[in-house]
């Protein structure tokens, strides 16, 4: 063997080495603040905030990596969008607005280490990751530092003030709460007699099917069977001759489900030519289940999700629209990232109302906020509820359009306590 | 039961048997001759159905027979190009075997971290034609389109193969590598000629798969490959990790416990679906420990 392919070897089997433990949770270092992708982000427009004014920093803990990066990098581009917006009008309590940036990975360790050197560089506020085991850590740091810290999307009921601190708020609906609302839209729709999968391999799911179910029987309705999957089946074929089965055909399909079983699940059950309209939640709020059911498939498909992306969706959508064009060059295509536009738009309204950053002051304020408008329609957190209780929206797949329905609310919530034990 | 309900859900063990049956191939024919579990053979999988996405996306119309031809030749390309820059480097340093194990997990890491930042963490949706994203009517079955396709593909691909293996003489050689690879060898074979063919033939079967998996699932994610790599690696050591056939028994085995479980369990285990087919799985080697099929070698040893 030659000595260069020695060299050669040794070489790549360090960098395959290095590869995987860097990949192994180091702390990271502080992500180089992106640039642009659009020419017009690059002139600002409008005034700039005052220069001579210390900056007020959100530390934003996004995955930018993982499997949970689906659901943070959409809130990533909305906070920023944000952030530009709020600097636009003169910056929080006269100060400019800094939003830094670490990926966490996915990873528990490196979400918390990711929040404590935010922390370090003086950052007044912490957006956390949009789950509760992912995104708890970093809310544990900011609460130990007395710095307020929200999840943009963690529906987890156990994202709360007893459980991790009075200092920890989440701007999702829990995920009981979210199988509420799916089921306040079946009913809407008049539909009475559901029949619900349940993806078991999560802790969302399986409350938010539980969740469902809780509220369909309270509304009145019935339901006609249910069934399990987990994640990475492949196969439907058994659920579908379940369904099948029954004597008569439900009225509604609920697919408690995340990505990418929930769209494969419908995808398999349109093929196998059972045509019975489809519910879920905001796991399939992703403009990929098109080509994923295939469009001549895609028909009485409808879900629920936090917020929308449309001017229709209402009055804020224009401007958010236009911020998100500028920031990123291109416009939102998920519910998911309003939800970090609103949750810096509502620190920037709590700070300036507390007067400060200081985080319990900025914490009270938030209990204070009752149907607060934003994006995600209103938000109402209270003393002993930092989950909490909103509207969602509810939308139609159809061929190859997402179509904004209308808000959905409740007239009643399944009590947070069924499902924090 | 109705018949035809059965009958369907006969046709969906079958299709799924098929795809796990192909996918064991490609992981077996590697090991016969290198010894090497590769663990990055579900990346090759994730590798073809992103190729599909990818020139999906180019908006030029392309043939859909184009883009399932494509995603074949990159799993080819990239099985072929993990052989020259990782495993014939790690195997010319003579360790021992277990470096080409690490070398594949890191490969595996490499390709989806690659993937990760160059396309997406996001999954993407494969777009099929309509004849594929269909459901067909034969009297009072109701068959997508899918599961055809899979039994068919599949047991075309199982003959071309069998073909390839005992008529012709790459065949022969990479057989003969499998039995002695010291031997063959000596007899003037070149070991990086057949391994690389190896790898070739490997990522052909990993193209095929990906191709009639993505079918199914309709979505490629960085880490999809996981799933159909593991599926693989509990088929060939069932049915046998010395014979190519006993990886097509295993694979077929696999599909039906998956689809047949998941029937006959009552609502309350169905939870525990996965731990009930390793369980069977480790009942069989229990009763056959060299997997149902037990290849030459080892009854040669014997």
């Amino acid at each position: 063997m030659s000595r260069t392919s020695i060299l050669l070897s040794v070489v790549s089997l360090v960098i395959v080495l290095t590869m995987l433990v860097v990949g192994c949770g180091t702390p990271a270092p502080p992500a180089p603040e992106p640039t642009p992708t659009s020419p017009e982000a690059a002139e600002p427009t409008a005034p700039p905030p005052p220069e001579e004014a210390e900056p007020i920093i959100i530390g934003g803990v996004f995955n930018q990596t993982g499997w949970m990066a689906t659901y943070d990098d959409p809130p990533r581009h909305g906070a920023r969008a944000a952030v530009a917006k709020v600097n636009d009008a003169g910056g929080i309590l006269g100060r400019p607005v800094e939003l830094v940036e670490i990926d966490g990975k996915t990873d528990p360790a490196v979400v918390a280490n990711a929040a404590i050197q935010m922390l370090e560089q003086g950052a007044d506020f912490i957006m956390a990751p949009c789950d509760f085991d992912i995104g708890a850590p970093a809310c544990i740091e900011a609460q130990k530092q007395g710095v307020a810290c929200m999840s943009t999307c963690a529906s987890s009921p156990l994202f709360n003030e007893t459980v991790i601190g009075d200092l920890a708020f989440t701007f999702s609906e829990g995920s009981h709460g979210i199988g509420a609302v799916t089921a306040q839209m079946a009913w809407e729709f008049g539909w009475r007699k559901a029949y619900v999968i349940t993806d078991v391999g999560w802790e969302y799911t399986r409350s938010l099917g539980d969740g469902f179910k809780w509220s369909w029987e309270k509304l009145g309705g019935e339901i006609v069977g249910e069934d399990t999957y987990q994640p990475g089946d492949e196969d439907f074929s058994a659920q579908i001759a379940r369904v099948k089965a029954l004597d008569e055909p439900p009225d509604v399909i609920m697919d408690a489900c995340v990505m990418p079983e929930g769209p494969t699940l419908i995808r398999q059950f349109r093929l196998a030519g059972i045509d019975t309209p489809i519910i879920a939640d905001d796991g399939i709020d992703d403009p990929e289940i098109i080509p994923a059911i295939g469009p001549e498939n895609v028909s009485n498909i409808w879900y629920t999700t936090h917020a929308w992306y449309t001017e229709d969706a209402g009055p804020g959508y224009a401007e958010y629209i236009r911020y998100h064009e500028e920031e990123w060059g291109f416009p939102p295509n998920t519910g998911l990232a309003a939800t970090g536009w609103d949750v810096v738009m509502l620190f920037a309204q709590a700070a300036e109302r507390a007067g400060t950053t200081e985080g319990s002051a900025v914490a009270q304020e938030y209990e204070q906020m009752t149907k607060e408008p934003c994006l995600g329609g209103y938000v109402t957190w209270t003393a002993d509820n930092h989950v909490p209780e909103k509207p969602m929206v509810a939308i139609e797949v159809e061929g190859e359009e997402f179509t904004f329905i209308g808000w959905i609310e409740p007239p009643f919530m399944p009590p947070r306590d069924m499902f924090t034990k | 039961m109705e018949w035809a309900d059965f009958a369907e859900l006969l046709i969906a063990a079958v299709s799924l048997g098929s795809i796990y049956a192909l996918m064991a191939l490609g992981l077996v024919l590697v090991f016969g001759i290198l010894r090497l579990i590769n663990f990055a053979y579900g990346e090759f999988i994730m590798i073809g159905g992103y190729a599909m996405w990818w020139l999906q996306r180019l908006e030029f119309g392309i043939p859909w027979g184009f883009v399932a031809l494509f995603a074949v030749v990159v799993a080819i390309v990239t099985a072929l190009a993990l052989e020259r820059v990782a495993f014939r480097q790690v195997r010319a340093s003579h360790g021992p075997p277990i470096n080409l194990l690490l070398t594949s997990f890191a490969c595996s890491a490499v390709l989806q971290s690659l993937v990760m930042v160059l396309i997406s963490p996001r999954s993407k949706g494969i777009l099929y034609p309509p004849l594929v994203s269909a459901d067909l009517t034969l009297g009072p079955l109701r068959i997508a389109a899918f599961d055809i396709m899979a039994i068919i593909v599949g047991g075309i691909s199982l003959v071309g193969l069998t073909i390839l293996l005992r008529k012709t003489f790459l065949g022969i050689c990479l057989r003969a590598a499998a039995d002695d690879f010291t031997m063959t060898r000596l007899l003037g074979v070149q070991a990086d000629r057949v391994i690389a063919a190896a790898f070739a033939i490997s990522g052909a079967l990993a193209g095929i798969s990906s191709v009639l998996y993505f079918a199914r699932i309709g979505l490629v994610k960085p880490d999809i490959g996981l799933g159909p790599v593991i599926i693989a690696f509990f088929a060939t050591v069932v049915g046998g990790i010395e014979s190519l056939a006993g990886a097509v028994v295993g694979g077929f085995l696999l599909g039906f416990l998956t689809v047949g479980l998941q029937v006959v369990l009552p609502t309350s285990l169905l939870a525990y679906r996965d731990a009930f087919t390793f369980l069977i799985v480790i009942i069989v080697l229990l009763v056959r420990p060299q997997g149902l099929v037990p290849g030459r070698h080892i009854r040669e040893v014997r």
